[in-house]
């Protein structure tokens, strides 16, 4: 008798993919439905998935995205750029790289997030304050991996640019800024993430828009269905712009 | 070189750092003093360094610090105990490690850190939400760093196990997990830095405990050089652990 052939692997991953959604939804229903938690503290799956619809077609979701965006493009924009110029500059120079890396790393280790108070009190506490704490999230990031990056980098390219007699500008630009461009996604990769994280914790904490403010509106009037499905709005957002950068930084690696 | 002249030659840069650090502060010493600068915007750098003794004196800044340190060790000890045995199971069973390992990949590219309100509603505001925060935060490195150090264990090795008629156990406990101990160390050691910093900035964001609820506290009473000082001490905290266990993991490294 023909044995029968067992199935693909990718169907069985997909199976138990499957599965386990299941079972975290019904565990989720069953705490919904039972008494462990007070009314309303864990929503049904569909009151869930109700918001999550009412909110995508809401002007007021909108809005918010369109500030907090605002507050990450500007904090990616100039912590970015402030990061390939230092991480350039003290890469550039081992003097530079032993005098300034380590303190690089000491202000890079904090959670942003403490800079807030600095923040509200030199910007106030709009859009400015929490582009600033953007900037600084995506900063470090850039800056510590640029760095790597350019210490590390082919003596040879080195070697062109001093032999080319090329001025600091062109050297940046012709030289160390293509050298080391597959590390400067790299760091702008994790800096986006993290300039994302600040600047929404920045607007739970004190704000008048931006998702993470009306994030903590939802909290504060107990609309908690309306909650997680911000909460994973916000998710489905952080982790396709991290697999966008990803797709961008292997095509860059793979060139 | 004699050896003396080489050790002063390697202090120079670290000394220039350490002085620009020390210039900078001067000059916004000297702007604040000619009132190019707003004293009420920025404190005093002198105000600030003073007033680091009267943060431990006043504010307790010692009893804060044992219990940000102490909810940092419970995380640790959480992500330890969850993380290896699930980074074991997935290297076990290929199936799940195909299934789940982009979830865990995709976790750690989430903000996590977003689903305190969340924690707040269902454990209240109070130390166990944000230790399973903390926790949930530091979990994926030590999954994923322990999977890629058992997954990297030499074929022959294990080989070597199994011609040696090792049972499963006996492959695990003598081979695979000698051989993967520098990378779940490695793993171990993000998820204590994302555990720290996670943990500082809750106690700030919801203003409980520690080191995080005393930037916010004097922030609110308007005590600059205090902010200024107490948000010095949470980098000089951080970066301390940082240094701390980039070190051991360097001494495992070497030792394993």
């Amino acid at each position: 008798m023909k044995k029968p052939s067992a199935a693909p692997v990718w169907v069985n991953v997909a199976l138990l993919r499957v599965l386990s959604l299941c079972v975290i939804t019904a565990f989720w229903e069953f705490l919904a439905f039972s008494d462990l938690y007070f009314a309303g503290a864990i929503p049904h799956v569909s009151a869930i998935l109700w918001e999550l619809l009412q909110a995508l077609f809401s002007a007021n979701l909108y809005s918010n995205l369109m500030v907090t965006g605002q507050e990450v493009g500007t904090g990616v924009l100039l912590g970015g750029t402030l990061g390939i110029v230092t991480g350039v500059t003290v890469g550039v120079s081992p003097f530079l790289y032993r005098a300034y890396g380590p303190l690089l790393y000491m202000f890079a280790a904090a959670p942003k997030i403490v800079y807030l108070p600095i923040m509200i009190m030199l910007l106030g506490s709009g859009v400015a304050s929490k582009s600033g704490l953007g900037t600084l999230a995506c900063y470090f990031p850039v800056a510590l991996s640029v760095l790597s990056a350019t210490l590390h980098m082919k003596p040879i390219y080195r070697h062109l640019a001093l032999s080319m007699r090329l001025s600091a500008y062109q050297a940046a630009t012709k030289v160390y800024i293509p050298a080391t461009a597959p590390a400067i996604m790299n760091g702008l990769k994790l800096g986006i993430g993290l300039s994302i994280v600040s600047v929404l914790l920045g607007e739970t904490k004190l704000s008048r828009a931006g998702i993470g403010f009306q994030l903590m509106q939802s909290y504060g009037r107990f609309n908690i269905a309306e909650m997680i499905a911000l909460i994973l709005l916000t998710f489905f957002i952080a982790i396709a712009i991290n697999a966008l950068l990803s797709r961008i930084e292997l095509r860059l690696n793979g060139r | 070189m004699r050896p003396w002249a080489t050790r002063l030659r390697a202090a120079v840069p670290p000394a220039f750092g350490a002085l620009s650090l020390i210039a900078f502060l001067a000059t916004v010493e000297m702007l604040l003093r000619v009132g190019v600068l707003n004293r009420f915007i920025v404190p005093f750098p002198s105000e600030a360094i003073l007033s680091i003794s009267r943060l431990f004196i006043d504010e307790h800044l010692a009893v804060r610090c044992i219990q940000t340190a102490s909810k940092i060790v419970v995380a640790v000890v959480i992500i330890a105990v969850v993380g290896i045995p699930i980074g074991t199971a997935l290297h076990t069973w290929v199936i799940a490690r195909r299934a789940y390992y982009s979830w865990f990949a995709g976790l750690a590219s989430a903000p996590l850190v977003i689903l305190y309100p969340l924690f707040l509603v269902l454990l209240g505001r109070g130390t166990g939400a944000i230790v399973l925060m903390a926790g949930i935060a530091g979990l994926t490195p030590v999954v994923l760093k322990t999977i890629e150090g058992l997954q990297s264990t030499p074929v022959g090795l294990v080989k070597l196990g199994k011609t040696m008629q090792l049972s499963n156990f006996g492959l695990f406990s003598k081979i695979l997990l000698p051989a993967a101990l520098p990378a779940i160390f490695s793993g171990l050691r993000i998820g204590l830095i994302y555990c720290t910093t996670n943990i500082i900035a809750l106690e700030f964001l919801i203003d409980f405990d520690g080191v995080g609820q005393l930037i916010n506290l004097l922030s609110y009473r308007y005590d600059l050089p205090g902010t200024y000082a107490a948000i010095a001490f949470a980098i000089l905290v951080c970066a301390t652990i940082l240094l701390a266990t980039d070190g051991a993991e360097r001494w495992v490294k070497r030792t394993l």
